[in-house]
C-alpha cells in the first residue's frame, strides 16, 4: 500500500500504517472486500503520479477510496460496535423471547408462539392502556405546543429581562422526569405539600384526599407536571426556528400593516411550520413511551386507570405475571407501532417541508 | 417596540407570573425539606434532619451519589468519544456500509429504549455485565448516540477542509489531525452533546430500575425505593431533601454551560 500523496483529497488515510511490509496483513482490513489485484502495491511513492492515480479513480474503485475506507471504518468503528452489541443484538432477541415461554424466574423454556401475543390480547388492561396512553399523548402535546410557541413569542427578542425569563422557565429541563415526578408527588399530597389546601381553598375536595386519588386527578396532575417540565425545552426549539425566519420578510410585510394577530397567522406560523412538525413528533413519541412519571407519580392507580403501555411491559414482566416472554411480546408490538407511527410522521414532515 | 406604559406593565406582570410558576416548585422544595412538618424526620424548628435521614438510607447516600456520578462521566466520556470519531466519520470519509450504519443509527431514534429493556436484562446477563454500573453506562451511551452523532456530523461539515489539509501537509497522520486540529474546532457542538449526555445519565431512572440492584443505584432509583419502603408512610420530608440533593448539581451544569448549550443548539443540528 502506498502513501498517498499530500494534494490528496483523503489525505487523512494516512492514518492507516502505510510502509506496511506484510501485504497479507493487508488483506485482512476492511479493504479486503474490495479484489485488490493491485499491480502497484509494491511501487514506490513517487511512481504513483497524480495523473495516474485519477485515471485509476475513473477505472473504479480506486486505491484511495480503500485508503478512505479503511480511515473511515477505524473511526466508526467503535460507534458500530456499540450498535451491533446493544442495539442490533437486542432486538433480535426481544424477537426470539416474543416467541418463547420465559418467565422472570424459570428463564427460557422453548418456543411457544403465538402464545404471548395471544395471552396478551387476552388481557383487557392491553387495550385500555393503549386508549390511556393515546388519550395522554394528545392531552399532553395539545397543550405543550400553544403553550411552548407562546413562551418562544413572548421571550424571542434579546433582552436582559427575556434573558432571565428564558433562564427561569429552562430551569425544569434540567431536572429529570423522575426527580421532578418526586417533587410534584411531595406537591400534591396533602401532608405537606401546598396544593391540596389551595385546591380546597377554591372549592375543591380538600381534606386528606390526594389529587392523585381520582382518575382525572391523576391525570391532569401528570400532564401539568409534563408541561412544567418540558415547555422550556420545547421554547427552545421553537425560539431556534423563529431564529431562522428572515427579518426581511416581517419588514416587507409591514408595508402592508398588518396586525400582531394578522403577522403570526399569516406568516410566522406558516413559516415556522418545519419546526412546529418537529416538536409535535418529538412530543408524541415521548408521551406515547410514558413510564417514570406514571411509575411514581401513580403506579398506574387508580384502579390502573392510568396504566400506559410501557409500564405493561413492566408490569407483565416484574409484578403480575412474572412473565418475561408476555413482556417481550408487548415489546414487539409496541416497537412495531413506534416504527410505523415515526415513519408516517416522518413522511407528512419532508412533505411538508416539499410545499415549503 | 412602541408599547404603552399599561400595555408594558401588563407584560412584565404576566412574565414575572411565568417565571415564578416554572422556578416556585424548585424553590419550594428547598425550603419544604429544611422546615418542620409532622411525619418527616424535621419535627420542630428548621433544620437539616431530612438530610441525615436520607445520608444513612439504605446503603447510605455517598454510595447512591458515587453511583450516580460513576454512571454519569461514564457515559458522557464514552458519548463523546462515540460521537466525535463517529460524527467525524459520517461527515469526512465514504466507507463501506455508511448507508446500512447511518439507518441503525436513525432506527434508534425510532426504536426507543422502552421496548428493549427487556431483551436487554436477558442479554445483559449473556455478555456479564449482569447488575453493572459499565452495563449501564453502555446502554445509556447507545442512546445518547442518534443526537451525538448528528451534532457532531453537523459541526464537522462546517470546519473548512483547508484546515485538516494543513495539517496533514505539516506531517500530522489522520489521527493526529482530528485531535489537534478538528476537536477543537468542533468544542460547542462536544460540550452541548456532553451536558446532554451528563445530564441524561445523571436524570435516568428508567434505565437503571430494570438493570441494577440496590446497591449499585444511582440517586433517582434509590429515592423512588426510599419513598416505597416504609409501608403506606411515606417520608415526604427526605424525599424532599433527595429532590433537592439531584436537582442542584444538574441545575448548576445547565445554568454554567447554558451559553454554549443555546449556541450549539442554535448552530444547526436541530434546525431539521
Amino acid at each position: 500500500m502506498a502513501p498517498p500523496t499530500s494534494s490528496d483529497q483523503s489525505g487523512s488515510a494516512r492514518l492507516a500504517p502505510h510502509h506496511d511490509p506484510d501485504q497479507s496483513s493487508d488483506q485482512s482490513g476492511p479493504a479486503r472486500l474490495a479484489p485488490s489485484h493491485d499491480p502497484d502495491q509494491s511501487v514506490t511513492p513517487i511512481l504513483t503520479g497524480t495523473p495516474r492515480r485519477q485515471a485509476r479513480r475513473v477505472a473504479s474503485r480506486s486505491r484511495t477510496s480503500r485508503a478512505e475506507n479503511r480511515t473511515g471504518w477505524l473511526f466508526a468503528a467503535p460507534t458500530a460496535i456499540l450498535l451491533l452489541l446493544l442495539f442490533v443484538a437486542p432486538i433480535v432477541v426481544v424477537v426470539v423471547m416474543a416467541g418463547s415461554r420465559w418467565t422472570l424466574l424459570g428463564g427460557a423454556q422453548g418456543n411457544n408462539f403465538p402464545d404471548n401475543f395471544t395471552r396478551l390480547f387476552d388481557d383487557p388492561l392491553l387495550k385500555q392502556s393503549i386508549w390511556f396512553t393515546v388519550k395522554y399523548t394528545a392531552l399532553t402535546t395539545v397543550i405543550l405546543m400553544p403553550v411552548a410557541l407562546g413562551l418562544a413569542l413572548l421571550v424571542q427578542e434579546a433582552r436582559q429581562w427575556n434573558n432571565l425569563l428564558r433562564t427561569a422557565i429552562l430551569v425544569p429541563s434540567a431536572l429529570g422526569i423522575a426527580s421532578a415526578s418526586l417533587l410534584f408527588y411531595a406537591l400534591y399530597s396533602p401532608q405537606v405539600g401546598p396544593i391540596t389546601h389551595i385546591l380546597e381553598a377554591l372549592g375543591g375536595p380538600g381534606g386528606q384526599s390526594s389529587v392523585l386519588g381520582s382518575p382525572s386527578g391523576a391525570l391532569w396532575g401528570t400532564v401539568i407536571l409534563v408541561v412544567w417540565r418540558f415547555a422550556g425545552f420545547y421554547m427552545l426549539l421553537n425560539m431556534v426556528g423563529l431564529q431562522a425566519i428572515p427579518n426581511e420578510v416581517y419588514e416587507a410585510a409591514k408595508l402592508d400593516g398588518p396586525g400582531r394577530w394578522k403577522t403570526l397567522t399569516s406568516i410566522t406560523l406558516p413559516l415556522l411550520r418545519p419546526t412546529i412538525a418537529m416538536t409535535m413528533i418529538l412530543s408524541i413519541t415521548g408521551s406515547l413511551l410514558a413510564f417514570d412519571q406514571f411509575y411514581i407519580l401513580t403506579k398506574g392507580g387508580p384502579n390502573n386507570s392510568t396504566m400506559t403501555v410501557v409500564q405493561l411491559i413492566y408490569r407483565d414482566a416484574f409484578e403480575t405475571h412474572k412473565d418475561l416472554g408476555m413482556a417481550a411480546a408487548l415489546s414487539v408490538l409496541l416497537l412495531l407501532a413506534l416504527v410505523v407511527i415515526n415513519t408516517l410522521q416522518l413522511r407528512a414532515l419532508r412533505v411538508g417541508a416539499d410545499e415549503e | 417596540m412602541k408599547a404603552s406604559v399599561a400595555s408594558r406593565s401588563v407584560y412584565y406582570t404576566l412574565t414575572t407570573v411565568m417565571a415564578v410558576v416554572f422556578v416556585l416548585p424548585l424553590v419550594w422544595a428547598a425550603v419544604s425539606s429544611v422546615s418542620p412538618s409532622p411525619g418527616t424526620a424535621q419535627k420542630h424548628g428548621f433544620g437539616l434532619n431530612n438530610y441525615e435521614t436520607l445520608f444513612s438510607y439504605g446503603y447510605g447516600l455517598p454510595r447512591y451519589l458515587m453511583n450516580s456520578l460513576i454512571i454519569s462521566i461514564g457515559a458522557t466520556i464514552l458519548t463523546l468519544l462515540l460521537a466525535a470519531t463517529g460524527g467525524y466519520a459520517f461527515a469526512r470519509f465514504r466507507f463501506r456500509g455508511k448507508n446500512v450504519m447511518f439507518v441503525l443509527v436513525l432506527s434508534i431514534m425510532m426504536i426507543p429504549y422502552a421496548t428493549l429493556l427487556i431483551p436487554l436484562l436477558v442479554w445483559m446477563k449473556d455478555l456479564s455485565l449482569q447488575n453493572s454500573l459499565f452495563g449501564v453506562v453502555l446502554v445509556l451511551t447507545l442512546f445518547q448516540i442518534p443526537f451525538g452523532i448528528f451534532m457532531m456530523r453537523t459541526s464537522f461539515t462546517a470546519v473548512p477542509r483547508d484546515l485538516e489539509s494543513a495539517a496533514l501537509i505539516d506531517g500530522c497522520n489522520a489521527f493526529q489531525a482530528f485531535r489537534r486540529v478538528m476537536i477543537p474546532a468542533v468544542r460547542p457542538g462536544l460540550i452541548t452533546v456532553g451536558l446532554f449526555a451528563y445530564l441524561a445519565a445523571w436524570n435516568d431512572f428508567m434505565v437503571s430500575l430494570y438493570l441494577l440492584s440496590m446497591n449499585n443505584a444511582p440517586l433517582p432509583l434509590a429515592l423512588v425505593n426510599m419513598r416505597q419502603q416504609t409501608m403506606g408512610v411515606i417520608d415526604y420530608g427526605s424525599t424532599t431533601a433527595g429532590v433537592v440533593v439531584l436537582t442542584i448539581p444538574a441545575v448548576i451544569l445547565f445554568l454554567a454551560l447554558q451559553r454554549h448549550y443555546i449556541r450549539g443548539f442554535t448552530s444547526g443540528a436541530v434546525k431539521g
